[in-house]
């Protein structure tokens, strides 16, 4: 007995002595994070995932997670709203939309933090030059369609077959407070200009609050089309067995990243900074790829022969600044075409 | 004390110093703190819209006002929300009181089982009714347009019940219950002399009808459809499903955007829901008047008994009328309900391989806010019950009591937030208590005050009617015995009005725990309510774990309506959204 304990001793040390400073400094705020008790993460992210990846953090630590999922533009209003309010609830926050991110760190709400890798992230997915955020995800957004409902022939090609008038009444359009939304409308007017929704507005499109929804209205054959889906998303619904399918337009599809941060104000910093490590580690990023289809920017990322590589796809980026110089215009226009 | 009385005075001094400790009556401090609590309750959160919806860049300013009349899109959601609310109450009373009328003063067949089935649409959240309606009459995948696509070949849909017809149609069928019960309280209450005078100067059964009854029950008439009206104004749920993915808004959707996205626009907020609460009183106090006119003096006093009026060959098809509207708002909207929490798909066929029972797994352990929200729902529905009729009871007790100068001011406080729309006490709550030095926004107390205020008139009312008739005698023997106030309220009173109490109990746990209007404004991730997870997953399209949900919520107000009809023996009245 003596003897295996001093065994186990000698083994402790040796494994000490052999672990990297990093790893142990680690190890030492997981116990900080512990304590902390909990973790709050705001999200935009399609509900079932979050939870998915919320899950494994909590089995994986030991740290409980406390997950809020709302619209892009909802959540940033709700860390304004609370931080107006003296309320420091929310470790880390996540949306699909970078102009909306950087109000908060424009009204000084968030703390810089790089995670591990973040040298060897491509330039795409770093938002931010201060480190406040980062993408850790990215989707492409593309029209989805019902293929009961739409024959192969009828698919269109293209962002602009989209405002044929084939399509009344067939269509689902997505609200600006998504993410989705405000991405695709910010890329699309710059080539066609706001007659491009105009048109589309003759088409009568049922408005939607967020892509994920209208992904489920497309498969349940409520409507044809969605004009922003997201890949993501529609992956998931269509392994599910149902009947949808993304359309890759010749204009190109819109890249939508998502920012993520952590607050300064945050009552878990220890956890909050672990959490947001957790998201950017090798293991969720690729289980983001394997599970969710999303894109990701770890180095080491590995996607499967069904996704379409990024490099080759033609895809729309709107930077962030102008994002964000563009959000009143887009939510002004959008409100006057189609009236909410 | 009265002369009878002070003759023993003596004795009863004397007994009451050896058995009883020399006491402060603690009555009046509870009154006045009863009394502060309403007012706070009430004045708080109104006075911090009405500030607010004032505050300028420098100063006071109406500019906020100008904008509701100039903004285009608040204009049109201004428009939008009186001409829903119109027509959906033309509806509400036309059928209302067709049914009323039907069920009260004629040989209908299945009276009794009419009178439930209407209770049923009234307790049915109208927001649970507009989700269970998108599955019904979607234009593409609701069951009717299919229906419809099937028996004629046409391609196309039927009706589409994201329009603004859909949203009339949809409130129409949750708030018809409001005319109905109006009507029958007074047709019951109408003597019938007139009506045989008229039978026998030789008019006919529907002549009578046209000629004599409705003509006194026009006040009826006219108090049910405007209830109907200040109640389809204040609705969220409804045109939250179905208006804002048709493009349209209304003043209540409208509110919540103003205050759901970035930045958040107060002013214009409190504006809006000045001007809705404007609307409203002044709605409800012409109702007010119309009803207490004394000019139809016949609704007085209970009418005879009378032989039904026979329909005749109408019966049948009265009948058919009838089953009609509650199947569309009761039978047809939960079968659809039940369909979908048990399918994969919910629009996919009714076959073995698309049940499961995997939508109530998910429901109750799948998202980590249900667990929390069915908790907080059932918390905050006991705490508001609890705490509402307690403040209940003082109110009701003072103020039958007369126990001090300005009792009525009590209770009108008591009944004031009738007039006060759920989203616009809840904007109240929300620029009130979300800064210093109450910081309650984030918790769920700030739901519980939003509750009590709301439920209180409700509670405030039942007890009051049977505090009414309770006898003075009882509480003077007491208190002569040399019970102070409280103690006799608590001995004597309190156990006389206990149908009374668990009524007002259970009608208070109800509205709490279908709350949504206000709730939406005020909930966070910390205080999720049931109700609001219903609206929030729509985001999400778990149309089937949204049936679970909404079933589930259905269950706990059915158990509770059971539970009132068990004791209390009486109908359900005055439930709103």
């Amino acid at each position: 007995m003596v003897r295996s304990r001093n065994l186990r001793v000698f083994l402790l040390l040796i494994t000490i002595l052999l672990t990297p400073a990093s790893i142990r400094a680690q190890e030492g705020s997981l116990e900080q994070a512990r304590k902390e008790g909990k973790v709050v993460w705001y999200t935009a992210m399609a509900l079932e995932m979050a939870e998915q990846v919320a899950n494994i953090f909590e089995k994986t630590y030991g740290i409980k997670v406390e997950l809020t999922r709302s619209a892009s533009e909802r959540v940033v209003a709700r860390v304004i709203q609370e931080a107006q309010a003296g309320i420091n609830n929310v470790d880390v926050i996540e949306i699909s939309e970078a102009g909306d991110f950087a109000l908060l760190k424009q009204k000084g709400l968030l703390r810089a933090h790089r995670p591990k890798n973040y040298e060897r992230f491509p330039s795409t997915f770093l938002l931010d030059k201060d480190g406040y955020f980062h993408a850790w995800r990215a989707t492409i957004a593309q029209p989805v369609y019902n293929t009961r409902l739409v024959p192969a022939s009828a698919v269109p090609k293209s962002w602009k077959d989209l405002v044929d008038p084939a399509w009344k009444d067939k269509q689902l359009k997505v609200h600006y407070v998504s993410g989705a939304g405000t991405n695709v409308m910010a890329a699309l007017t710059k080539i066609y200009g706001w007659d491009y929704y105009r048109s589309l507005r003759k088409n009568n499109p049922v408005i939607v609050q967020a892509a994920s929804q209208g992904v489920s209205v497309v498969a349940a054959g409520e409507r044809a089309i969605l004009v922003e889906g997201n890949y993501y998303n529609t992956m998931r619904v269509k392994a599910k067995g149902n009947p949808v399918n993304v359309i890759f337009p010749s204009e190109g599809a819109v890249l939508v990243l998502s920012p993520t941060g952590t607050a300064l104000k945050a009552p878990h910093p220890t956890a909050a900074v672990f959490f947001l490590e957790y998201m950017f580690s090798e293991k969720i990023q690729q289980l983001l790829i394997d599970n969710t289809r999303l894109y990701v920017p770890h180095p080491n990322a590995k996607y499967p022969s069904d996704m379409p590589p990024l490099s080759q796809l033609k895809t729309l980026a709107v930077p962030v600044d102008e994002l964000v110089k563009r959000q009143s215009e887009i939510k002004r226009m959008f409100t006057e075409i189609f009236g909410l | 004390m009265n002369k009878a009385t002070s003759k023993f005075a003596d004795p009863l001094a004397q007994i009451s110093r050896v058995k009883l400790r020399p006491r402060l009556d603690p009555s009046l401090p509870t009154w006045i703190g009863a009394c502060g609590l309403v007012a706070v309750l009430v004045g708080v959160p109104l006075w911090w819209l009405v500030t607010t919806s004032l505050r300028g860049e420098q100063g006071l300013t109406l500019a906020h006002y100008q904008q509701i009349f100039f903004d285009r899109a608040l204009l049109r959601a201004v428009r939008n929300s009186l001409l829903i609310a119109f027509w959906a109450s033309v509806l509400a009373t036309v059928i209302g009181s067709l049914m009323g009328w039907l069920v009260t003063r004629t040989d209908l067949p299945f009276k009794r089982l009419f009178r439930a089935l209407v209770l049923a649409s009234f307790v049915t959240p109208p927001f649970v009714g507009a989700f269970a309606w998108t599955m019904l009459a979607g234009p593409n995948a609701g069951w009717f347009n299919h229906l419809y696509r099937y028996t004629t070949g046409l391609k196309g849909y039927l009706f589409n019940i994201y329009s603004f017809e859909g949203v009339i149609f949809v409130i129409f069928l949750y708030s018809y219950p409001y005319a109905f019960t109006m009507i029958t309280n007074a047709l019951e209450l109408v003597s019938s002399e007139m009506e045989e005078a008229a039978a026998i100067l030789g008019a006919n059964r529907f002549r009578t009808a046209w000629t004599i009854t409705l003509p006194l029950i026009t006040p009826a008439l006219l108090g049910g459809f405007i209830f109907a009206f200040v109640h389809a104004l204040a609705l969220f749920g409804v045109p939250a499903i179905l208006a804002m993915p048709a493009g349209f808004h209304t003043i209540t959707t409208q509110i919540w955007v103003l205050l759901s996205q970035v930045p958040q626009e107060f002013e214009i907020v409190a504006a809006l829901s000045v001007f809705l609460l404007l609307v409203a009183v002044v709605l409800l106090s012409l109702q007010k008047r119309v009803l207490g006119r004394k000019g139809f003096a016949t609704i007085t006093g209970r009418g005879m008994r009378r032989s039904p009026i026979a329909l005749g060959r109408w019966r049948y098809p009265a009948l058919l009328f009838c089953f009609f509207v509650v199947a569309l708002a009761v039978f047809l909207p939960y079968l659809v309900l039940i369909k979908a929490a048990f399918s994969k798909a919910w629009a996919m066929p009714l076959q073995l391989e698309n049940l499961t029972l995997d939508n109530w797994r998910v429901a109750v352990t799948g998202y980590s806010a249900t667990k929390d929200a069915v908790t907080n729902t059932l918390e905050l529905g006991v705490l508001t019950g609890s705490l509402g009729v307690s403040l209940a009871a003082f109110v009701a007790y003072a103020v039958n009591r007369k126990l001090f100068r300005g009792y009525q001011t009590l209770a009108y406080l008591s009944v004031a937030p009738t007039v006060v729309p759920a989203i616009v006490l809840a904007a109240g709550l929300l620029i009130a208590y979300s800064g210093p030095p109450f910081f309650l926004y984030g918790t769920i107390w700030i739901l519980l005050l939003a509750y009590l205020t709301k439920e209180l008139p409700v509670g405030y009312t039942q007890v009051d009617t049977t505090m009414k008739g309770i006898h003075i005698e009882l509480e003077e023997a007491s208190r002569i015995l040399g019970a102070h106030r409280l103690s006799t309220m608590r001995n004597i009173t309190l156990p006389l009005a206990k149908g009374g109490i668990i009524a007002a109990w259970l009608l208070m746990f109800i509205g709490a725990v279908r709350e949504l209007s206000a709730s939406i404004l005020l909930y966070t991730s910390k205080s999720w309510v049931l109700s609001v997870l219903i609206i929030d997953l729509q985001n999400h399209g778990v149309i089937e774990v949204i049936s679970v949900l909404s079933i589930l919520m259905l269950i706990f107000t059915f158990i509770t309506v059971a539970f009132m009809q068990k004791f209390v023996g009486r109908d359900t009245l005055g439930l709103n959204e």
